[in-house]
């Protein structure tokens, strides 16, 4: 009997769930970003076995879905805080600022 | 510049908004020209796969522009483990301090090799495809990710007398000096080649190797802009920038590879 891939379509929901929960709070960003990411590659394989199996897989969609809904969020989240301080380190000399100016 | 807007309570990098505007917009263009040739599926496990490498190289560049950086905080946290008043904060912000920014280049060639990987993993069929896909879709996401740096403010551009008045809060260097707006111009410059590569797509003209061609304009085009970008922190080398330089590699390699394939057009006999 050849493999539906539900196993993959429900580790991509469950995923996609935490990711989409976890993507609004700042400090769980990055925990978030990988959930929605595997998330993400969970439900695709998920569908594409669902597809070859010749079934419709609804989780799987499910899945991707809040996967691609967690993953969005948190990357904005987490581009946010990578953007501000490339911005802060974008005027020049900064690498020196940084070193002269060293403190923890 | 507006680096922040304020979308329900919550604050949110203008960057971020139009880095995931450009996301969408390229993988629904990459969809629509893989149509039939792979599903919806193929398309996203490939674009998780770029997003990947796009990340990873993008901040790994970056931190080599910054080795000096690197190499003071590596001799700091040494001596903190020696002293035994090493702390993982300290960790945290050596780290951010040297991996916290974004090289394009970096994103590009990580997000190929990323790419190349997911081909040879999952044995994809239509590899020429979808790299040539990819070749399309990637000045369209980066003419809406440099509409982030203007209002971010990261690539503010080289003082001059046209211009914008820049206001940066977190750079207070760039502000109150009216500067090139150089972010929107390699916007245009991207989009227009997103066009061109398009068109070729359309007439299924160097079927394979658009992504040679991207490689033959985009550098061209970077190492005339780089003059007037005016940021000096992504590293200078011998008079000219990170980017200059892989521009340089990045356009020699395209060169070759057309000059070999008119060479090997002409020895083949016609018929």
């Amino acid at each position: 009997m050849q493999n539906s891939g539900k196993g993959f379509s429900i580790a991509g929901m469950v995923l996609g769930i935490v990711a989409t929960i976890f993507a609004w709070f700042v400090w769980f960003g990055y925990i978030a970003l990988a959930c929605g990411i595997v998330g993400i590659i969970c439900a695709a394989v998920g569908r594409k076995k669902a597809a070859e199996a010749g079934v419709t897989s609804g989780i799987g969609t499910a899945g991707l879905v809040l996967s691609i809904i967690g993953t969005t969020f948190a990357a904005i989240g987490v581009i946010c805080c990578t953007i501000c301080y490339a911005g802060a380190c974008a005027a020049e000399d900064a690498v020196n600022d940084a070193i002269d100016g060293y403190n923890w | 510049m507006h680096p922040y807007i304020e979308i329900f309570g919550k604050t949110v990098g203008t960057y971020a908004i139009c880095a995931t505007v450009g996301m969408a917009a390229a993988v629904f263009v990459a969809w629509r020209l893989l149509k039939g040739a792979a599903s919806v599926d193929d398309v996203i496990l490939a674009t998780v796969s770029i997003g990947i490498g796009m990340m990873l190289g993008s901040h790994i560049l970056y931190a080599l522009t910054r080795y000096e950086l690197i190499g003071f905080y590596i001799t700091k946290i040494a001596e903190e483990i020696q002293g035994g008043t090493f702390k993982m904060t300290h960790l945290c912000s050596a780290f951010s301090a040297c991996f916290g920014g974004m090289v394009f280049y970096g994103g590009f060639l990580g997000g190929l090799a990323a790419l190349d990987v997911y081909v040879r993993i999952a044995k994809v069929g239509f590899r020429s495809q979808l790299f040539d896909a990819c070749a399309v879709c990637v000045p369209l996401f980066h003419g809406f990710g440099r509409i982030g740096c203007f209002f971010g403010g990261c690539c503010y551009g080289k003082e001059c007398s046209v211009g914008f008045i820049a206001h940066n809060p977190l750079v207070p260097e760039m502000s109150g000096v009216r500067r090139f707006p150089i972010a929107l111009v390699e916007s245009t410059f991207c989009f227009l080649l997103f066009f061109v590569l398009l068109l070729l797509w359309r007439k299924k003209a160097k079927k394979g190797g658009l992504l040679f061609v991207y490689m033959l304009i985009y550098p061209a085009g970077r190492f005339v802009i780089e003059f007037f970008r005016g940021d000096a922190v992504r590293g200078i080398f011998f008079g000219l920038s990170t980017s200059q330089w892989v521009s340089i590699v990045l356009f020699a390699v395209a060169s070759v590879r057309f000059a070999l394939e008119a060479h090997r057009r002409k020895a083949t006999p016609k018929g």
